[in-house]
């Protein structure tokens, strides 16, 4: 993936949402490529990532990224510990127990409300903050002052049934991330929208990308996210001149 | 044999850019584009005095049996076709109702759909029997959105994307990854956009909007994109990508 060059600063990576999925597959990318990386859980001591800062230096971070003040200190805690972000990975699901396959007549609505917060709430949180912060950076040698990357899944393309909250919040995740591309790109600030159409199927212990959902038999129909990290730090390259919105990404097998 | 990738469309603007971009990438480029040889040749010679390897042909994509001889020559004398940018424009300015002749609107559609469909219908069992294949499909806002003037190039890029649609609902298991990438801009491409404005007009939107404010899209960096989407992994391919200069205005509802 030759790119334009790269400013001689290195690049602030904060991922938020962490786990040993896209995340912790973008941070092995992230910093491979030189880049400090931040990554934020609200259980930063899950030992996946316990194991990106003994191997890869990441700091991690404990952040609720539905609440406003928690969202605010992350920030700050990055800039004093790493720098001023210049990339930064909104990668919350935010599902909660007890929402999965819930009909419309059935899905308790305080439940339905905690899933628009974890996911769409905390996107515009999280945006907020960087967009603030990357306004005031200096352009890299493409012009670009940052980059911010959501994460976002099949059903910001279309509500399945029993999934009512989940695709009310992968639609708003959507409407905020093309909202801000359209405020922030003329700024120098890349947004992008990626729609991961998929299961993902991560590398386990065993060397095999078994989905937890999806039995052994995987024959390229997980999305491997070593691979989805690498469309992310594309877009971060992307010239200024030719910026891409929205990427979906779906295996070869996938119907859609 | 050395692997192929063959541009329908070789100017010096997306096409011959991303021929290039390949050449670089080891591929033997197949440059094909309607007029100037000059400018072909010159296309050519800069790969292959850069270390890369290409051919340039003449080619009228609107002439029957003209993209399928092709085709058939390139796999037979140079090598397999494993890359194919379809990269022909359709747009003429617009033009309201009144003003747009049937023969526009046909030019339109034969070289925005139909000239993929034949290319598609050559290349695609090709690809098929050796389990792989990337299709690279230029297109263009008209695709998303029916601006004021523009009948023929909207109703010629909506049936190119609806093509790729259906082409990669078919092609995608069988290893073919078929990618409809949305140009949403004005390209800085001299033999497209600089021959519909002319020199003069030209000149003022680079030196207003191009050059160092970035304001037009430009092809080298495009070229960056067209190779990074042929290397996706099987397991994350991308079916359609839209780009545009970070200062213009997005397609999606003005």
């Amino acid at each position: 993936m030759t790119q334009s060059d790269q400013s001689s600063l290195p690049d602030v990576a904060l991922i938020v949402g962490g786990g040993p999925g896209i995340s912790s597959s973008c941070a092995r990318l992230f910093a491979q490529q030189g880049m400090r990386v931040g990554i934020a859980a609200r259980n930063p001591d899950k030992e996946v990532l316990q194991r990106l800062e003994q191997t890869l230096g990441a700091r991690r971070y404990t952040c609720d990224a539905s609440d406003p003040a928690a969202v605010e200190r992350l920030f700050q805690s990055v800039v004093r510990d790493l720098g001023r972000p210049t990339l930064v990975v909104h990668n919350i699901d935010g599902r909660v127990e007890g929402i999965f396959r819930k009909g419309i007549t059935e899905a308790d609505p305080e439940l339905a409300l905690n899933t628009l917060k974890n996911s769409a709430f905390s996107a515009f949180l999280v945006g907020q903050q960087a967009a603030r912060l990357m306004r005031e950076n200096k352009p890299n040698a493409n012009g670009a002052k940052g980059t911010i990357i959501f994460t976002n899944a099949s059903a910001a393309l279309k509500g399945f049934p029993l999934s009512g909250a989940f695709a009310m919040a992968c639609q708003a995740k959507s409407g905020i991330a093309q909202s801000m591309a359209r405020e922030l790109m003329p700024q120098g600030i890349h947004v992008a929208n990626v729609p991961i159409d998929a299961a993902i199927g991560w590398t386990q212990e065993d060397g095999t990308r078994a989905h937890r959902l999806a039995g052994t038999s995987v024959d390229d129909n997980l999305a491997d996210p070593d691979r989805i990290a690498e469309t992310y730090l594309q877009l971060h390259r992307q010239h200024r001149s030719t910026w891409a919105f929205e990427v979906v990404l779906r295996p070869w097998l996938e119907k859609w | 044999m050395q692997p192929v990738c063959l541009v329908i469309g070789a100017g010096a603007g997306i096409g011959g850019n991303v021929g290039r971009r390949f050449a670089r990438e080891g591929y033997h480029a197949c440059l094909c584009r309607r007029s100037d040889l000059d400018g072909l040749n010159r296309l050519v010679d800069r790969i292959n005095s850069d270390g890369g390897s290409a051919t340039g042909f003449l080619l009228n994509a609107i002439e029957p049996n003209a993209i399928e001889e092709r085709v058939a020559a390139i796999e037979a004398d140079i090598g397999p076709i494993e890359i194919v940018v379809y990269n022909l424009g359709a747009q003429i300015g617009d033009r309201p109702l009144k003003d747009t002749s049937l023969k526009a609107f046909e030019t339109g559609w034969r070289l925005g759909t139909f000239g993929l469909f034949r290319l598609a219908s050559t290349v695609c069992p090709l690809m098929e029997a050796r389990g792989k294949g990337t299709i690279l499909v230029t297109s263009a806002t008209a695709a998303m959105r029916g601006n004021a003037g523009q009948h023929s190039h909207a109703a010629a890029m909506g049936g190119r994307r609806m093509l790729c649609q259906t082409l990669n609902a078919e092609f995608a298991s069988k290893g073919i990854h078929v990618v409809h990438i949305l140009i949403d801009g004005a390209v800085d491409a001299p033999d497209t956009l600089g021959k519909m404005l002319g020199p003069e007009k030209f000149q003022q939107l680079r030196d207003t909007r191009g050059k160092e404010h970035d304001g037009l899209m430009l092809p080298a960096h495009i070229a960056e994109t067209y190779v990074y989407l042929a290397k996706q992994h099987r397991s994350t391919w991308t079916f359609e990508i839209d780009m545009r200069a970070f200062s213009d205005r997005p397609w999606w509802n003005h």
